[in-house]
C-alpha cells in the first residue's frame, strides 16, 4: 500500500511518500523546504504559509519522482490537520484535498504529535516505550493505555524547542535554534546556577528563559551550557519519575530536539538506572517530516475508511491525548 | 460610517474537473466567516466565481482574498 503524506505545521513543507507491506513501512522518498526567518526572528506563520505555497508543488513533484511513482498509484492521501499554525495547516490541507478530491484517492487527517510516535517506532523498532515529545510544538512525557497515548507530564508553558529557539534569537541566530545552541554548549563546562522548575511531573521553562537571557552578556558559550543542563536535568526527572511508575521498559525520544546528543547522554544514563532499553528517532526523521504524516495514514487505513473532503477540517489546537488510536 | 464591499473574483477557462477540484480543496476552510464577512463559490459556465462580502474592517476582507487566490493558484499547480 502506497502513502502520501504532506506534513505543514509550521516551519516545514514536505511530502513523503512510503510503502506499507504488512507492518513493516519503507520510506521511499521525503521531500522537504524549511521556511527560515531573517536572523533573530521568530515564524511568521503568513510569511510560512506562503513559503509553504510557494514552495508545495516542486516538493510533491520531486517527491513522486524519488519514489517512482505517478499520482494514481497512491492509495491513500494524509495531510497533518493539526496541531499547528492555522495559515500553514491551511495549505497542506488545500494540496491534500485537491489532490484527493481530482484523482479521487482516500484522505485521512492527521495528528502532528502521534505522527511524531508512529514513525519513530516505525523506525527504531520500539514496541510499548515510554514516549518523550521534544519539539517547538510539544513537550509531553507519554504512555499508551487503553486505546490513547496519556500524558505523565508535560510543560506548563512554553516547550522545550521554544526554549532553545528564544535563546538563540535573543542571541541573533535564526530559528530553528538547536542545533546552534548544542554547538556552542559543547564549548563550555563552566555551570552557572539557573532555574530549576519541576512541578509534579510538569516542567516550566519560563523563568529558565528569562534568567538565561540575563547571563547571555556574561558569555554566550557558558549560558548554552548551563542552559542545556538545566533543561534537560528537568526533562530527565520527570522522565525518571513517569519510568519507575509506569514500570515501561523503554523509552523513545521524538520530536526536533530529540536530535540534541546531550540530552540522549542524559535520558541513556536514565535508562540504565531502570534496565529499560533506550531508542531514538535518527536525526534525519526527528524533526517535521512528511513521513511521519504518511505513516500515520497508512496504520489509520488499515482500521478505518478515508475522510469525506468537506469533513477535512484543520485542527490549531489538537490534543495529542484525545486522539482514539484503533490500529 | 462603515464600509461595505462586495468583490466578485473569476477564474476562467477552468474545466469541471479542475473547477471542483478547487471548490472541494477551499470550502472547509472558509466556514463559520465571522459575522461582517462572506465568501460564496459558483460555478457560471467555464468559470468560478467567488464573490466575497464584507463590513467594516476593510483589512480581514483583503486577507482573506488574498489566502484564498492564493490556495485556489496552489490547486491550480499541483494538480497540474
Amino acid at each position: 500500500m502506497l502513502g502520501l503524506g504532506i506534513e505543514s505545521t509550521a516551519h516545514t513543507f514536505s511530502c513523503a511518500i512510503l510503502e506499507k507491506k504488512g507492518k513493516k513501512g519503507k520510506i521511499l522518498s521525503d521531500i522537504r523546504k524549511i521556511y527560515r526567518p531573517p536572523d533573530g526572528e521568530g515564524i511568521h506563520p503568513r510569511e510560512a504559509s506562503r513559503h509553504h505555497a510557494e514552495n508545495s508543488p516542486e516538493v510533491l513533484s520531486e517527491c513522486l519522482k524519488k519514489a517512482g511513482v505517478k499520482m494514481t498509484d497512491l492509495d491513500i492521501i494524509s495531510y497533518a490537520a493539526g496541531p499547528g499554525l492555522g495559515p500553514c495547516l491551511r495549505i497542506g490541507a488545500v494540496v491534500a484535498r485537491s489532490l484527493a478530491s481530482y484523482y479521487k484517492i482516500p484522505i485521512y487527517p492527521v495528528n502532528h504529535a502521534l505522527g511524531h510516535i508512529e514513525l519513530g517506532k516505525m523506525l527504531t523498532g520500539a514496541k510499548d516505550p515510554l514516549v518523550l515529545l521534544v519539539s517547538g510544538g510539544h513537550t509531553m512525557i507519554l504512555a499508551f493505555l487503553s486505546k490513547k497515548w496519556r500524558v505523565f507530564g508535560e510543560t506548563l508553558d512554553i516547550t522545550l524547542g521554544q526554549l532553545l529557539d528564544q535563546i538563540g534569537r535573543s542571541a541573533g541566530f535564526a530559528s530553528p535554534c538547536g542545533t546552534k545552541i548544542e554547538e556552542l554548549a559543547s564549548k563550555s563546562t563552566n555551570y552557572v546556577n539557573l532555574p530549576y522548575v519541576v512541578k509534579g511531573n510538569d516542567v516550566s521553562f519560563s523563568g529558565l528563559l528569562s534568567a538565561t537571557k540575563q547571563i547571555i552578556p556574561k558569555g554566550l558559550e557558558d549560558a548554552c551550557f548551563s542552559l542545556q543542563e538545566t533543561a534537560f536535568a528537568m526533562i530527565g526527572e520527570a522522565t525518571e519519575r513517569a519510568l519507575s511508575f509506569t514500570g515501561k521498559k523503554e523509552l523513545l525520544i521524538v520530536g526536533g530536539v530529540a536530535a540534541n546528543k546531550r540530552l540522549s547522554e542524559i535520558l541513556q544514563s536514565v535508562c540504565k538506572r531502570h534496565n529499560c532499553k533506550f531508542f531514538v528517532s535518527p536525526r534525519e526523521y526527528a524533526g517535521d517530516c512528511g513521513s511521519q504524516i504518511s505513516w500515520t495514514g497508512l496504520l489509520e487505513s488499515s482500521t478505518k475508511q478515508g475522510v469525506p473532503i468537506e469533513e477535512t477540517f484543520v485542527r490549531q489546537s489538537w490534543r495529542l491525548d484525545t486522539v482514539e488510536v484503533m490500529y | 460610517m462603515s464600509l461595505e464591499c462586495k468583490v466578485q473574483v473569476f477564474l476562467n477557462n477552468l474545466t469541471p474537473q479542475k473547477s471542483n477540484a478547487i471548490r472541494k480543496a477551499l470550502t472547509p476552510d472558509n466556514i463559520n466567516f465571522p459575522e461582517n464577512l462572506s465568501m460564496e463559490i459558483e460555478n457560471v459556465n467555464n468559470s468560478l466565481v467567488f464573490t466575497f462580502q464584507g463590513k467594516g474592517n476593510i483589512r480581514t476582507l483583503i486577507s482573506t482574498i488574498d489566502e484564498v487566490l492564493e490556495h485556489a493558484q496552489v490547486v491550480l499547480r499541483v494538480i497540474g
